[in-house]
């Protein structure tokens, strides 16, 4: 049995609860991103290539070399996402499976044909990341890149940007975020 | 606000929940999802749509509802909350239901357990002598963008 004052603010409660249930029309006045064809596009050449059914890419100019899989010594006690190290033209190199500095969940796969190390450089210097198929270069407008959705990307993981080739989305790697990633 | 709401109500567990119609963008069969990584636990991967990349929540799952495997009823049905479609994995589409404001109350704590927190309101109604009711769903918590109220069951 609600008095007039219980029953108003009863009424109040669903009231404001149904202002956040329906649509309002005001809601859609996020923009969506346009890419914005200009006389000067910038334009971000990128490497692509697949972990199992996944395409990624990475910035060209981090890329110094591709190789087929080297002979890796391994190092007991490193991260786990670490394979082992190489020895390229004198330096030690370590390469990881980039699998695990992504933590992705499905496994490292044997070494088929189509396995290839890029060797990269960073600020940290050069390492190299397996992958298991090296797809081709692209060359997009960076403002194609987008963001993953609102609401979706956690800070600090190395997949910034998504882009789309060939009907099929692709995730660009920070380099920067990515040996921050997983254990240390 | 007008007098009649005009809802779409899915069943998610043997629950109905319900949105505004006007939010409902499309209806689709789950099709395969690309995984995203990098994304809070409740997404279950992405699917293009349009040209659009569209999030994907298992309602099911989300809601702490069983998760049966995915039958000949399961729908994506896409929604608009917060300026972006996203596709809300359900068991089957009901109805679209019109229902008087009046109809909607608040949700007794304890009737929606561990999806509390995903309940707008309650709409009751009688429908051929038997009681029904339906849950509000909150589509702000469910992407959890809502403010957390304190004294949330947790």
């Amino acid at each position: 049995m609600a008095s007039g004052a219980d029953e108003r603010q009863l009424r109040d409660a669903v009231d404001r609860a149904l202002e956040r249930f329906l649509f309002r029309a005001e809601e859609q006045g996020a923009v969506d991103a346009v890419a914005m064809a200009g006389a000067e596009d910038p334009v971000s050449e990128l490497l692509l290539f697949e972990l199992g059914n996944e395409a990624f890419a990475l910035p060209l100019i981090d890329v110094r070399e591709l190789l087929k899989p080297p002979t890796l010594t391994e190092v007991p006690r490193a991260r786990r996402a670490v394979l082992g190290v190489t020895l390229l033209r004198g330096a030690v190199v370590p390469v990881f499976d980039l699998r695990g500095l992504l933590e992705l969940r499905d496994v490292r796969p044997p070494s088929s044909a189509a396995t290839r190390v890029v060797i990269c450089e960073a600020p940290e210097g050069r390492f190299g990341l397996e992958v298991d198929r090296v797809v081709q270069v692209l060359r997009v407008a960076t403002s194609t890149l987008e963001p993953p959705p609102p609401g979706l990307g956690r800070e600090g993981h190395p997949v910034v940007v998504l882009g789309r080739h060939d009907g099929r989305l692709y995730g660009v790697i920070e380099l920067g975020l990515l040996l921050r990633t997983g254990e240390l | 606000m007008s007098d009649i709401l005009q809802l779409c109500v899915v069943e998610v567990g043997g629950q109905g929940w319900a949105v505004d119609v006007h939010r409902v963008k499309h209806i689709s069969r789950p099709t395969a999802l690309r995984p995203l990584h990098h994304g809070p636990s409740w997404i279950e991967g992405v699917i293009e749509r349009t040209g659009e990349v569209i999030p994907v929540v298992d309602l099911r799952r989300r809601l702490g509802a069983p998760l049966a495997p995915l039958g000949p009823k399961s729908r994506l049905v896409h929604v608009r909350v917060e300026g972006q479609e996203i596709a809300l994995l359900v068991d089957r589409v009901v109805e679209v239901l019109q229902v008087p404001r009046r109809a909607v109350v608040p949700p007794p704590r304890w009737l929606a357990g561990e999806a509390a927190p995903f309940v707008l309101g309650l709409v009751e109604s009688e429908e051929n002598g038997v009681a029904r009711h339906r849950f509000l769903v909150h589509l702000q918590a469910v992407l959890g963008t809502a403010p957390t109220a304190s004294g949330d069951l947790p």
